[in-house]
């Protein structure tokens, strides 16, 4: 193997992003390489088989596939990447064997939740074609546009009806605008709160309240990916290589090559070992890290602190989130029923089944007692993959075989011992409490199981420290334009040559593409590259209405 | 969402490595080339995944990677997107097998010269047979090998073959026809090197106790597998060279379609026309065509009876096929993480055995092999006590990426059968799994005694297992098919074929074809040669590797020695 390479851009870390800037950036005519530490690219975008059972081990709701620019420019459709959105979005599983069920088709859920509530129907639809309005003027453009300071993002809120509302919206908690929703059926409320904040938004912090209406849009529009998550990254890098881009897999970054303060590459190990160590020299490098890796680790302290004392203090304070995600995956030879769901016509399941929670004080009591006590609650939601996508289990040997998926908001620290001796007791009792909610679902029916615990997200991708899936806190110091902080917020950092774009930049965690979309036009500019891609409408609107700048 | 585009020169259908290799020879020599594949990835039995804790590696099925064998490696540039393959740094063998009294039989990957001399620890007179042996077939390995991987089998080539080895002094009389054990007990007399010797063979699943040619394939197979350059594992493990194939054809401007179950091979006047794939499909029931060429990677079977049709098929055939054999013996695999180096019993006489990428273990003598061979292949039950037959790996000895740092993983293959018909059927094997995996680690534990110690967990996996992964496989781990006397050379998949080419006009198979298919990548090769050389389409300047040019590049950038005979 040569021990020196030579590269336009050298990107760190194959998750969504990375590969999101790879391709970009090689279709604009640079040579690119990608480097990733684990055997296997896409980042939490991983799918794995069990006994020919194929579960999503991490990434599973898609939220933006139907509205980020990526999935058209890089024509992803066209090349394999298919995603289902499954008819009943979301439900809230009540003991009595009931539920409240959220639609895909909105007219639908209105008809449904009339059953309950004509006062809730009415206020339901309000909110959710408000909510809509938001997001796609306003939200959903914002996440692929650069991101606004906050005193002209304040004084631009004021312009418009809906920067008011955002800002009206901003201003409360997330469990006082589901108060001011005004459900006379808590269940409702709850179900609408606990898909909010079950990624780890705290319900009673208002510091990323303003994204209440996207994630409140998003959601009811979630998409499963056909054939698993891994499909949508695996396309993405097709996208990349089809353009020449290059990928070093098995691989993990050392440390930047610095000189006259200035990036100019990477060296790169085999992962887990000390050498041989590939130099790779780059005019720009492109880091999907999160800053305590970037400004900490791949740099001499002195070297960033010439450039910049924030991105010192950044990597020195940076906060992890507070919460964490526990999954039980299960492959499953007879498919559970959700007693909720007739048989029948009509869904068989939810994307996201809810369990545990009856009001919104049970989410709010719940979240809260998860980030602040180390709780463990018999509290989350589960997927039945399988009722989505057939062919996630192996039907032609298990006819009735079922994929099903419960998910937990967890801390990283359970009060009451480490995860490794919690894991299989806690699992055990989610799906003891999902005996009330589903039949068929015993020791027996299993043929596989996996628990991956917030040590497991950690050990996995290790700039999910902590377990901190979006790569650090949503607090107040690390949200918008503040993220990871004001001087990288443009992804450019002050040191120069190094861009960044992982889930630490802005918009954010998730599966949006937001970071490497972005970060792509800022490397490009800088290279002099072919801006090959045009700008989505709705950005140029937003920004028309100078709600963008 | 727009559709893909719907024509092609060719269409392979199933993405293996077999089928990706074709796919990409195809691409590259200029023709458009579409893969359309079922699951969701590439290279279904060539695959690594996390599914016992993050970090660690688990290599699903392949796991000995011969990539370096075939003319792919060089002619598709498999480095140059991406391929590494590794074996332990300095290790001076490719292949041991321990036994219980602390000996340990040993193979070099390269030099026929470090086998005689560890033989002679073992058996003076043993090692001399084997210097007669490997001076004779020494100067012809790479024409026996090339006969064997990379060029079309055909019934004169068998015969050639027979002709030309039939008088071959130390071998006894009609050695050509014996069973793999009759050969042996003829040719040896120590029974540690009786075993070690057929241990190896029987990994590719051959019967060597009651079908006729086993014997020289036993031989031949030893030959080329412990004198050209043993196995390798990739840097981050066996998917990487599915990754490598995918890069190299996509890089070209192949397509490929995943979550995309094909439903069968359109026909029209006898000649294959295209694709309709399944309703399941990511394009439910669309229909592809191809103006030259469909090509299968599945096995006989599915590839015969459920894609083309038994309609189309002469009456030969339809009989061949249904007795198509799937059963052979199949493998049972834990897997294991380790907290230590694996420390071998038999390293206190033998320490090169620590640092050797492949092992088997578990039967002492010879009344064990007839018992596995006998529980397995004819008896449809369980060996107890288990045998490791079906090869074991040290991955992490030659590739620390594939665990955490000072983890160290280990793979070990039963050889089982697959039908378990005295227990109820191939579903009890989810009832058994742990228990049987237990009985393996008992074995395995006497030869490997730091197991014990160090053993983080354990990810079992059954046959049963296996099937539901790769329902075309048959049950059988080896994908092509079993391997005896009626199923294999040129009258694989059946007699009359001409694999690859078959009896319907421009439609190919490229499995289930030659004697047994590995990660040599062969068998893709030799079809899209065919391909060629049906549509009359000269081959292009870079494509004329040959077999083994990987290997000696390997060997000559690790300045290692090569040698085919004992002087």
């Amino acid at each position: 193997m040569s021990q020196e390479m030579n590269y336009d851009v050298v990107v760190v870390g194959a998750g969504h992003n990375g590969l999101t800037a790879g391709a970009y950036l090689s279709r604009a005519g640079a040579k690119v390489l990608v480097v990733e530490r684990r055997h296997e690219t896409g980042g939490a975008l991983v799918t794995e088989e069990f006994s020919g059972y194929r579960f999503n081990l991490h990434a599973n709701y898609m939220m933006m596939l139907d509205v980020a620019p990526p999935f058209k420019d890089l024509g992803l459709g066209e090349d394999g990447c298919v995603y289902l959105r499954p008819e009943a979005q979301a439900a809230l599983l009540r003991k009595d064997g009931s539920a409240i069920t959220i639609y895909a088709d909105l007219a639908r859920t209105v008809a449904d939740i009339a059953a309950y509530s004509e006062h809730d129907a009415k206020r339901f639809e309000q909110i959710y074609l408000e909510y809509k309005e938001i997001a796609e003027e306003y939200l959903i453009p914002a996440t692929y546009g650069r991101p606004v300071g906050s005193a002209e993002l304040a004084a631009n809120y004021m312009k418009s009806e809906v920067g008011r509302r955002v800002l009206e919206i901003s201003e409360k908690t997330p469990a006082e605008i589901c108060e001011s929703w005004g459900f006379e059926t808590p269940g409702l409320g709850a179900l609408l709160l606990y898909i909010i904040c079950m990624w780890g938004i705290d319900p009673e912090e208002t510091n990323a309240s303003y994204l209440v209406p996207l994630y409140f849009n998003r959601l009811l529009n979630a998409t499963l990916v056909r054939g698993g998550s891994h499909r949508l990254s695996s396309t993405l890098q097709k996208a990349g290589v089809i353009a020449g881009m290059s990928v070093l897999e098995s691989h993990e970054v050392k440390r930047f090559i610095v000189e006259n303060g200035a990036v100019t590459g990477v060296e790169a190990a085999p992962t887990g070992t000390d050498g041989p160590i590939t130099r790779i020299k780059a005019r720009a490098v492109v880091t999907s890290t999160d800053p305590t890796t970037t400004f900490g680790t791949f740099m001499p302290e002195a070297d960033v602190a010439k450039a910049s004392k924030q991105c010192l203090n950044t990597a020195r304070n940076w906060e992890w989130e507070q919460s964490s995600l526990f999954l039980c995956h299960l492959a499953l030879r007879r498919r559970p029923e959700p007693m909720a769901f007739p048989k029948g016509a009509g869904p068989k399941s939810a994307f996201i089944n809810v369990f545990g929670v009856e009001t919104p004080q049970d989410v709010v009591r719940h979240i809260r007692e998860v980030m602040q006590d180390g709780a463990l609650h018999d509290i989350g939601h589960f997927t039945l993959t399988s009722d989505i996508d057939p062919a996630m289990a192996p039907i032609d040997i298990d006819p009735d075989g079922a994929v099903c998926r419960i998910e937990a908001c967890v801390p990283y620290q359970p009060a009451d011992g480490d995860w490794p001796a919690q894991s299989r007791a806690y699992g055990d009792r989610l799906i003891a409490r999902l005996a009330d909610y589903v039949t068929g679902l015993d020791e027996s029916a299993i043929v596989r199981r996996y628990d991956y615990t917030p040590k497991d997200i950690e050990a996995k991708i290790p700039q999910m420290k902590r377990g901190s899936f979006k790569h650090g806190a949503y607090v107040m110091t690390q949200m918008g334009y503040s993220r990871p902080n004001v001087q990288c917020s443009s992804y450019k950092t002050p040191i120069e040559n190094l861009y960044v774009c992982g889930a630490s930049t802005f918009p954010g965690g998730m599966i949006t593409f937001g970071g490497g979309y972005n970060v792509s036009k800022v490397v490009a500019e800088a290279l002099g590259l072919d801006i090959w891609w045009r700008e989505p409408d709705s950005v140029a609107t937003a920004r028309e209405k100078g709600l963008l700048l | 969402m727009p559709g893909p585009k719907q024509e092609y020169d060719v269409i392979v259908v199933g993405g293996g490595i077999n089928g990706l290799t074709t796919a990409a020879y195809l691409q590259k020599a200029g023709m458009s080339v579409a893969v359309f594949e079922k699951r969701d990835e590439s290279g279904t039995f060539c695959s690594t995944e996390e599914v016992m804790h993050p970090g660690v590696k688990v290599n699903m099925h392949a796991s000995l990677l011969l990539a370096h064998f075939g003319p792919a490696y060089v002619d598709l540039e498999l480095e140059r997107f991406g391929l590494e393959l590794l074996r332990p740094p300095g290790a001076k063998y490719a292949y041991f097998y321990p036994f219980l009294d602390g000996n340990a039989l040993l193979f070099s990957g390269r030099d026929a010269r470090e086998t005689y001399e560890a033989w002679a620890r073992i058996s003076p007179k043993d090692a001399e047979t084997y210097r007669s042996i490997v001076n004779y077939f020494g100067p012809m390995t790479p024409a026996i090998a090339h006969a064997g991987l990379v060029n079309k089998q055909t019934d004169e080539s068998f015969l050639e073959l027979l002709e030309a080895n039939a008088n071959v002094p130390v071998m006894p009389k009609d050695w050509l026809y014996m069973t793999g054990v009759e050969l042996i007990e003829c040719l040896f007399e120590n029974e540690q090197i009786k075993v070690g010797m057929l241990s190896y063979p029987a990994t590719s699943g051959l019967d060597v106790i009651s079908s006729r040619f086993t014997g020289p394939l036993a031989v031949l197979h030893f030959l080329t597998m412990f004198t050209v350059d043993g196995g390798y594992t990739a840097r981050g493990g066996s998917h990487d060279l599915v990754h490598s194939l995918v890069r190299c054809f996509v890089h070209h401007g192949g397509k490929i379609y995943y979550n995309c179950p094909v439903e069968r091979v359109l026909i029209e006047s006898g000649e294959a026309k295209g694709i309709a794939l399944s309703k399941l499909a990511s394009y439910p029931e669309a229909v592809f065509k191809a103006s030259k060429a469909v090509i299968s990677d599945l096995s006989a079977k599915p590839t015969f009876l459920s894609l083309i049709g038994k309609e189309h098929l002469p009456a030969s055939a339809q009989a061949a096929l249904a007795r198509f054999d799937y059963r052979g013996s199949t493998l049972f695999t834990n897997y294991y993480v380790m907290s230590e180096r694996p420390n071998f019993a038999a390293a206190a006489k033998f320490p090169e055995v620590n640092n050797t990428f492949v092992f088997n273990c578990g039967a002492e003598t010879m009344r064990d092999v007839t018992r596995l061979i006998d529980a397995c292949l004819v008896r449809d039950v369980l060996p107890d006590p288990p045998v490791v037959w079906g090869a074991a790996f040290n991955y992490c000895i030659a590739d620390p990426t594939q665990a955490p740092p000072g983890q160290y993983t280990i793979l070990t293959w039963a050889m089982v059968p697959y039908d378990l018909r005295p227990l109820g059927g191939p579903e009890k094997w989810d009832d058994i799994r742990e228990d049987y995996g237990d009985k393996v680690e008992d074995v395995l534990v006497q030869y490997l005694p730091n197991l014990k110690t160090s053993k983080i967990a354990r990810y079992v996996n059954t046959p049963h297992d296996y099937m539901r992964r790769n329902p075309h496989c048959g049950g059988n781990m080896h994908p092509s098919g079993a391997v005896t006397e009626g199923q294999m050379w040129s009258w694989k998949p059946f007699s009359g074929c001409n694999a690859p080419s078959t009896p319907i006009d421009r439609f190919f198979i490229c499995q289930s074809m030659g004697v047994s298919n590995y990660t040599n990548l062969g068998a893709g090769y030799v079809a899209a040669g065919e391909v060629m050389s049906v549509l009359g389409i000269e081959k292009p300047e870079w494509w004329k590797a040959q077999c083994f040019d990987g290997a000696a590049e390997l060997i000559r950038r690790e300045g290692a020695v090569q040698r085919f005979t004992v002087d």
